[in-house]
């Protein structure tokens, strides 16, 4: 089946009023979501997860995608309009944005948001279309060691995510490796780390944990900050960009939504990466670079559209390989878990209706934001002055349901409290809670692979593979790249100061 | 700020010390566990544990290393610790409520003495919303998703008709 007739299965499988239902519902709650600062789309996803339970696993994946792609959007609004990025990933937004609503000409900015969104968006699910079929039958031929040195891959990327730090982000990746160990070991049936519980036999669940890291973390930064009040957003002045100056940014939209969707192919570099990558690109290569930082449309167009296209970009790897590439994409594994859905490469086969249901959901989405950014902008930006006070109660009780509905279990509901306590304690040290996540969910992949691996073919096996060896040094490098880069920035600041 | 003025505020760097002790400790009480794992064969349920446990000691030793001799930065400026350490003990009570005493009752009584302590002050609006979430979960979660909510014995027989 080539790409051209999975995506015509696709559109198949979402043809009918309830996919179409839950596409626009995925979509409004997306740009809620992205638009109300503090509140990440994997936040937002996580939240949701749960729900999904009772739905069918197609309708169930659409809808969370559907809010993925939407929450990256709805971080511009706030970005824009009061310098607040929805966000991390808009951040890039409002350097240029909050200076164009300055000039009371916020509609513009946010026109251009939206279709550097939809565009960027579109580049990337079209990428994820060409690329995910050929992809998953390479990694059908995987061996063991290659799964270990792929998951290996994806954790060394971490080191990106630690705001300069890398040990802090590798810890945290080993505390979620070193929760993932908790409960039953599957190759030998020994009871690991359960204090004699018989709750923690399967040890800690997926989805309380992401909630509590993701959500509950959020609600008690915020309660220590002190952050309670409303945004106040005032009226939207100004009209849309014309088709003259959204043709003026072509070239970059086109560079920025390529950047975007190969940096979200890379497990760990997410949507704030390519942003800020490509807002930097666009500046040094405009013409009207001046104008950069104090209002430009290009600015705009780069940091949207690319961390857009990342989207699709990072859903290759999570498809493909069962490898998240960024925090939500972990989050969406816990929703396959939930469905008894093993995300990789043997999915397009047992699962070709989610796969291809997921193109399709995803090009439906981009349109669907796109009228619903066009007319729905002002009602958006309203929703978002809901005072933090009430939004953080409501977090914390749909925190709660969704923990207990996993196995209608307390344990669960108190699993998930004292991982928001650990996140929020984390985040306080500047140590990235994605990172304990990715643990989480990579952790068994590597267990059992490495076992299996040693199992057949002894420990050297890692060095005769030829792919698990070409991908574990490249893991290394990447594991050393920020290491030398910060010694780098270090001499050189010491010679500065010579 | 001077070195002699920094070492006279070593509170500075204790969260940041703290962090990793607390991690390494943590490890130590898993590979004491770890031990008394049965011995196999082949690469056993301990290998990858003890192989966890290794890099965590080593990271946990260059972060304590380097917060010692000032290479991280200092512990952020603490903000209102206080009320969310009140806040997790309220909501440990809401916990225990909501599975004694029932989710409904629980849940609406949580949300408004939440959304007042967090400053909010409109009763109306802290009525409405807290009403407004008890009956919509009771729609939604117990009557159409067949979330068994915790239920309060005398009420069961109010919300189950």
């Amino acid at each position: 089946m080539d790409w051209l007739d999975s995506l015509l299965f696709g559109f198949g499988t979402i043809m009918g009023w309830k996919p179409i239902l839950f596409i626009i519902v995925g979509v409004i709650v997306g740009i809620m979501v992205g638009a109300m600062p503090g509140l990440s789309p994997s936040t937002g996803v996580a939240l949701l997860v749960p729900f999904s339970y009772t739905l069918p696993p197609v309708l169930a994946i659409i809808l969370l995608v559907s809010i993925y792609i939407a929450a990256n959007y709805g971080g511009s609004i706030t970005a824009v309009l009061i310098n607040t990025p929805g966000t991390p990933a808009a951040a890039c937004t409002a350097i240029d944005g909050y200076q164009l609503t300055l000039k009371g000409e916020a509609g513009k900015a946010l026109g251009m948001s939206l279709i550097a969104s939809t565009v960027g968006g579109m580049f990337g699910i079209i990428i994820l279309v060409i690329f995910m079929v050929p992809l998953a039958e390479l990694a059908l031929r995987f061996h063991p060691a290659d799964y270990f040195a792929l998951a290996i891959f994806g954790l060394t990327t971490v080191g990106s995510m630690g705001g300069g730090n890398v040990a802090k982000a590798m810890l945290a990746v080993l505390i979620g490796l070193m929760i993932n160990t908790i409960g039953i070991d599957h190759i030998s049936g020994v009871t690991r780390f359960t204090f004699g519980t018989d709750t923690l036999y399967d040890g800690f669940h997926l989805i309380p944990a992401l909630i509590g890291l993701f959500a509950l973390s959020v609600v008690f930064k915020a309660i220590e900050e002190g952050d309670l009040g409303k945004n106040v957003i005032d009226k939207i002045s100004g009209k849309f960009p014309s088709f003259s100056e959204i043709w003026s940014t072509k070239g970059t939209i086109a560079r920025s939504s390529i950047i975007g969707t190969v940096i979200g192919i890379f497990p760990g570099a997410g949507a704030t990466i390519a942003s800020f990558i490509s807002y930097d690109i666009a500046r040094r290569s405009s013409k009207k670079s001046e104008l950069f930082g104090k209002g430009s449309l290009e600015g705009v167009a780069a940091s949207e559209s690319a961390n857009s296209s990342s989207v699709g970009g990072a859903l290759i790897p999570l498809l493909a390989l069962g490898i998240p590439g960024s925090g939500t994409d972990a989050v969406l594994i816990g929703a396959f878990q939930l469905h008894d859905i093993e995300p990789g490469p043997m999915l397009f086969k047992s699962h070709p209706e989610i796969v291809f249901g997921i193109y399709a959901a995803l090009i439906v989405a981009n349109f669907i934001m796109l009228i619903l950014g066009l007319y729905g902008v002002r009602f958006f930006a309203k929703i978002v002055a809901v005072p933090n006070s009430i939004l953080y109660t409501m977090i914390l009780v749909i925190s709660l349901i969704g923990s207990f509905s996993v196995r209608n279990s307390f344990f669960d509901v108190g699993s998930c409290f004292a991982f928001g306590v650990l996140g929020w304690v984390l985040q306080r040290y500047k140590y990235p809670v994605a990172p304990v996540v990715l643990g989480i969910v990579l952790g068994n992949l590597l267990e059992v692979n490495f076992r299996r691996a040693v199992m057949m073919e002894g420990p050297m096996v890692f060095f005769t593979q030829p792919i698990a060896a070409s991908m574990l040094t490249v893991s290394l490098l990447l594991f050393l790249w920020p290491l030398y880069r910060n010694y780098k920035d270090k001499k050189a600041a010491q010679a500065a100061e010579e | 700020m001077s070195p002699s003025a920094e070492k006279q505020t070593p509170n500075k760097y204790v969260g940041n010390l703290l962090i990793p002790i607390i991690i390494l400790a943590c490890a130590a009480v898993l590979f004491s566990q770890s031990l008394d794992f049965p011995p196999q064969e082949d690469v056993g349920a301990e290998v990858i544990p003890h192989l966890w446990i290794f890099f965590i000691i080593l990271f946990c030793v260059y972060l304590i290393v380097a917060t010692v001799r000032r290479k991280v930065r200092p512990d952020p400026v603490p903000g209102h610790i206080g009320h969310v350490f009140l806040f997790i003990t309220w909501l440990t009570i809401y916990l225990f409520a909501a599975e004694h005493i029932g989710y409904f009752i629980s849940t609406f009584v949580f949300m408004a003495v939440s959304m007042y302590s967090l400053t909010y002050r409109r009763h109306v609006v802290i009525f409405s919303v807290s009403m407004g979430w008890t009956v919509f979960s009771y729609v939604i979660f117990y009557r159409l998703l067949y979330i068994q909510l915790p239920m309060n014995n005398l009420l069961k027989p109010l919300f189950e008709y």
